[in-house]
């Protein structure tokens, strides 16, 4: 059941249909080879971001829905592979998530191939490297104290760089002006940083500071274009984070 | 290496892929162009850019055109190995610990995304959309062979349908990808093409089923790495199954492959009564088949010398002992 309430509710649905269809293997479904708990923001976040930009400019086509499914493939792979760790206790906690993961990044590439997606390719292998990179640097610090200033470049790197780029493909596609694109962007990166901060608890003062940076976006944005879709979006977010942690207080 | 035989006339284009590929991999991260780099000098054969190259040679051969979907492909295998090693746990390849042991599982898939990227990144640069695709298919359908081949494992009623299914996706699909993708660049028609496939198609079948039987025939010595190590995993094979299929110990044989852990005695019995079994000959004939069928599609391609070496490679794969 889909848990954002606002314009963009029947595509985020609708892509979820989508990938179910698609995440098959053969006689098996996801659920038969991984045991995923995710969380409304894990499951949603992402498409949600491409959706709500999409939705300013109107109903989101079934192209925008594709790269919504993108998207939320790139966060997948991702995060089904973070199940490996150096020490699994058994061999299939170690062999499906990898195999799995594999399997999101076909996904990825295929749907790439299609025309009207395929000029974004290159921002998604620009994506792609940069979580790796993000994902190497984390454990180049792993065992030490990490100053605020290496965190956030990790956390950029891993996840604000998806949601930015979701952000940012997603007011490509939908034709925004350069001055707005930007922003979208920089609001995508804001809701990103927010999110892996909270997830971590490392530095919840982050989660503050960049709410407020995103929120301070849809105000500029306001008088220019319709931003109910950010509104929700950014609605959603504040009231996942609110279910799972009291320790937020920013007001919508 | 005897590869080089067979690719001798292509032996000057393949450098440069190894040179470009050299150079593709020099990234900006310190680590992964470390753990790439240590990659590619592990020294792979180059088959997969092998096969694309000499493909290309029956048509209009345009190495400039070739040469980064040779890399690609090369880019895509490397990428499958590594995640492999953190699949199997494996500590060595080629002799040389892997990344997975000299860094760990967590850098060892960052290593292998990163390569998937970077062969994306080649594609994109291809501009065809076709290829691009045909490529997607081929890691998604690598994956969901890899998954059903754990999914099934130690599972003694498999039979010859599922492990077909397997190998094709385990091997057998990018290798007639790499001899497909080297026709299609170099504008061979559609039945050329599809020949170029089928050859490629069935030669990795045959090597897949080679492989198989090495693991309980071979010659440690010889093969590089302890024997039986598909039955250690529970890893249903064609020997396997002609053997659990008819013969007089299949009863017993059923009950050591289906234990999910087996002393080292047990495993020297099951490869015994496999032996007996004559599941080994067997499955050679069926090798023979394929290399047959892989030798005949080539006759409907000009004679040249790539058809030679394509020739010999088949043949290689029927004999060869490691």
């Amino acid at each position: 059941m889909v848990a954002v309430n606002g314009s963009f509710q029947s595509e985020l649905y609708g892509m979820e249909v989508l990938m179910n269809e698609e995440i098959r293997f053969r006689s098996f479904r996801l659920e038969d080879l991984l045991d995923l708990r995710m969380n409304s923001l894990d499951k949603y976040l992402c498409p949600s971001v491409v959706l709500a930009v999409g939705s300013m400019m109107g109903k989101n086509s079934q192209k925008m829905i594709n790269l919504a499914s993108i998207l939320q493939y790139v966060f997948l792979a991702h995060y089904i592979q973070a199940q490996v760790t150096e020490n699994n206790p058994t061999e299939h906690i170690r062999q499906y998530p990898v195999l799995v993961g594999d399997f999101m990044f076909g996904q990825i590439y295929l749907k790439l191939c299609k025309p009207d997606l395929f000029p974004y390719s290159g921002q998604f292998v620009k994506l792609i490297k940069t979580i790796n990179e993000g994902i190497i640097l984390r454990w180049k610090l792993k065992n030490k104290n990490i100053p605020l200033k290496d965190y956030r470049m990790v956390i950029g790197k891993e996840k604000a760089s998806l949601t930015a780029v979701a952000a940012k493909t997603a007011a490509e596609f939908s034709g925004f002006q350069e001055q707005h694109l930007k922003k979208l962007e920089e609001f995508g990166y804001n809701l990103g940083m927010a999110w892996a901060a909270w997830e971590e608890s490392v530095y919840t003062a982050l989660v503050q500071e960049y709410l407020i940076k995103a929120k301070i976006i849809i105000a500029e944005l306001k008088d220019q274009l319709y931003t109910k879709p950010l509104q929700e979006l950014y609605e959603f977010f504040y009231q996942e984070i609110n279910i799972n942690t009291s320790a937020i207080t920013i007001g919508i | 290496m005897k590869q080089q035989k067979f690719f001798k006339e292509i032996a000057s284009d393949l450098k440069k892929v190894e040179k470009e590929l050299d150079r593709f991999l020099k990234v900006n991260d310190p680590i992964l162009s470390q753990t790439c780099i240590y990659l590619l000098q592990a020294g792979g054969k180059r088959m997969r850019p092998g096969f694309a190259l000499l493909s290309a040679k029956f048509f209009n051969y345009q190495f400039e055109k070739i040469l980064p979907v040779a890399m690609a492909l090369e880019l895509i295998h490397m990428a499958t190995l590594v995640h492999d090693d953190v699949v199997d746990a494996s500590l060595t390849r080629r002799g040389r610990p892997t990344l997975a042991a000299g860094w760990g599982n967590t850098v060892s898939i960052s290593t292998g995304n990163y390569l998937f990227a970077k062969a994306l990144e080649l594609i994109v640069k291809i501009d065809n959309t076709e290829i691009s695709s045909i490529l997607a298919k081929v890691c998604i359908e690598m994956c969901q062979g890899e998954i059903q081949q754990i999914k099934f494992s130690f599972d003694v009623e498999q039979n010859y349908k599922q492990y077909f299914y397997r190998i094709q996706r385990k091997t057998a699909l990018l290798i007639g990808l790499c001899c497909k993708l080297g026709a299609m660049v170099s504008n061979a028609n559609k039945r050329q093409i599809w020949t170029m496939y089928r050859y490629g198609h069935c030669l990795g079948i045959a090597f897949q089923i080679v492989d198989d039987i090495l693991d309980i025939s071979a010659n440690p010595k010889v093969l590089g790495k302890p024997v039986g190590g598909d039955i250690r995993q529970g890893i249903i094979t064609l020997p396997i199954i002609y053997s659990l299929k008819d013969s007089p110990g299949s009863e017993r044989l059923k009950e050591l492959i289906g234990k999910e852990s087996k002393s080292e005695k047990e495993i020297e019995e099951a490869i015994e009564l496999v032996k007996q079994s004559g599941g080994i000959e067997k499955s050679r004939r069926i090798v023979d088949l394929y290399i047959d069928k892989a030798v005949r599609c080539l006759f409907e391609l000009p004679d040249i010398l790539s058809r030679e070496a394509l020739v010999e490679l088949a043949q290689f794969v029927g004999k060869r002992s490691y």
